[in-house]
């Protein structure tokens, strides 16, 4: 909590990189050798080794870095459907059932389905996961798969909006789409943005998050959240350009703001290839300087706007009661936990799994 | 002998490939990822790096450069290193690389104009849910 406002990590995942769930394709190597730099190179010297990066991570230690490492109070979990480079899609549907299970008061679940095994299957796998887990808020998708390269696009009406029906009728809130960070050396095309204004457009009622927003495709990306009401940019990863290059931060944040507004921009980390400490601690007191304002033609931006990006506009999203969540959590076992140890150091709890034997290298 | 402005015209016709996807194609010359080129002897010695840390075409723009700067008559080796030490910005981009992406930008706007968050004209601002600012 920051000023009595919750801080929300829109993008939090339990990967499993072992050997054993990582397919032997090339493209699956690439990825998770992409994803171990990431971590290693992005926020240096707090995280882990690649090897003990390639295991299978617990939901339990996602949940213990989130809220007791970072002033992060509320988290969601995506369930992953990259099934081409790791066997159990990245992030097992178990693991966030587990989530919303043990902690119901502290995540929201992301369903996952991948459109290219065709529209049959894909509303089966989601009323399957919605029946196990109709708690679920949020649909998560990616563009495109590997071995043999197929991709789908958002505005395919026979594709993905029946999927879009589905979920909206079955009361999800948010779809959220990876985009502009391709997934290893593969066609860029399907990672580009003209598609999700067309989904947008069709499905009012929903809310679409462009993940990884300003990662690349910038002016693309700016169109989409000028143009649609219900398009936002999330900021997995893309936020831990704070710490690592402060001045394109700033840019991006700028532009964000200046066309879309801050209540377009969601806070995430992508919690734990990336930290959520250090950039929530980065963006809490975010400004851009004269010349920035300058340049965009906006003004400074305010402690309202940046509790809107750390949490506000999520919030929103989901139909989130904050004073209730507020309550939820006020004395849950992190709030105890975290009140007799205070912050706890970033990936403490991580290495002390790893320590332990908690953690297994197979899937 | 390798005569460094050949080593130039091969580098001017690689091509960024997400500038390429973005419709305003760049070289990698004008695009600014050449950060060093030594030519000593016959070999050419060259650091670049990518636009993003993320980038996944870092590979290919490697390849290419070993292909076409290998082609240039008296090259017989070609090493590429990816820098690490400074990071892309737009600022980086020569003035014939801006000239390309601002025409490019020009356009697309031109095409399909859009004004800074045009979205709330979509909503009646008694009925927007958005926050309450802007």
């Amino acid at each position: 909590m920051i000023n009595d406002q919750l801080v929300i990590d829109a993008v939090a995942h339990a990967y499993d990189m072992s050997d054993a769930n990582t397919e032997t394709n090339h493209y699956a190597r690439v990825m998770r050798d992409m994803l171990c730099g990431l971590h290693e190179l992005w926020q240096p010297g707090i995280g882990v080794s690649a090897a003990d990066q390639c295991t299978d991570w617990p939901i339990e230690v996602v949940a213990r870095s989130l809220f007791l490492e970072s002033n992060v109070d509320l988290a969601a979990t995506h369930t992953l459907r990259l099934n081409s480079y790791f066997k159990d899609g990245l992030c097992a549907r178990h693991k966030t059932v587990e989530a919303i299970r043990r902690w119901p008061q502290r995540f929201f679940a992301y369903v996952g389905l991948d459109p290219t095994l065709g529209v049959d299957t894909c509303l089966r796998e989601f009323d399957e996961q919605m029946d196990e887990l109709p708690e679920a808020v949020g649909l998560k998708l990616y563009p495109a798969q590997v071995n043999p390269f197929r991709s789908w696009r958002m505005d395919d009406p026979k594709l993905a909006f029946p999927l879009f029906k589905a979920a909206r009728d079955r009361g999800i809130k948010v779809v959220a789409i990876h985009k502009a960070a391709p997934l290893g050396p593969v066609p860029i095309n399907p990672f580009k943005l003209d598609d999700v204004g067309g989904a947008a457009d069709a499905f009012p009622e929903l809310s679409f998050e462009i993940v990884h927003a300003g990662w690349s495709f910038m002016d693309e990306t700016l169109l989409q959240l000028a143009v649609m009401p219900n398009i936002y940019a999330n900021l997995e990863c893309t936020s831990a350009f704070s710490t690592k290059m402060p001045g394109h931060f700033e840019d991006m944040i700028a532009n964000f703001v200046a066309w879309g507004g801050a209540q377009k921009i969601i806070f995430s980390s992508g919690t734990m290839v990336l930290h959520s400490h250090p950039l929530v601690e980065k963006i809490k007191d975010f400004q851009v300087s004269e010349a920035t304002m300058q340049k965009f033609g906006i003004p400074q931006i305010t402690a309202e706007e940046r509790a809107l990006i750390l949490g506000g506009n999520y919030a929103r999203i989901v139909g989130l009661d904050s004073d209730k969540a507020k309550k939820a959590i006020a004395d849950d076992e992190f709030a105890q936990e975290k009140r007799k140890t205070g912050l706890q150091a970033p990936y403490s709890n991580w290495r002390r799994y790893l320590k332990e034997g908690r953690i297994g290298a197979a899937a | 002998m390798i005569d460094k402005a050949e080593v130039d015209a091969a580098l001017a016709a690689i091509y960024d490939p997400c500038s390429v996807q973005a419709n305003a194609a760049i070289s990698i010359a004008d695009m600014g990822l050449v950060t060093a080129l030594n030519i000593e002897g016959d070999a050419v010695h060259m650091r670049i790096r990518a636009t993003s840390p993320w980038c996944t075409m870092i590979g290919s723009i490697m390849q290419a450069i070993e292909t076409k700067v290998g082609a240039v008559a008296g090259v017989r080796t070609v090493a590429v290193e990816i820098e690490r030490e400074t990071n892309w910005s737009e600022a980086d981009l020569s003035p014939q690389g801006r000239e390309t992406l601002q025409g490019a930008r020009a356009r697309s706007r031109a095409a399909y104009p859009v004004r800074p968050r045009q979205w709330q004209e979509r909503i009646p601002k008694g009925e927007r849910n958005d926050g309450s600012i802007g």
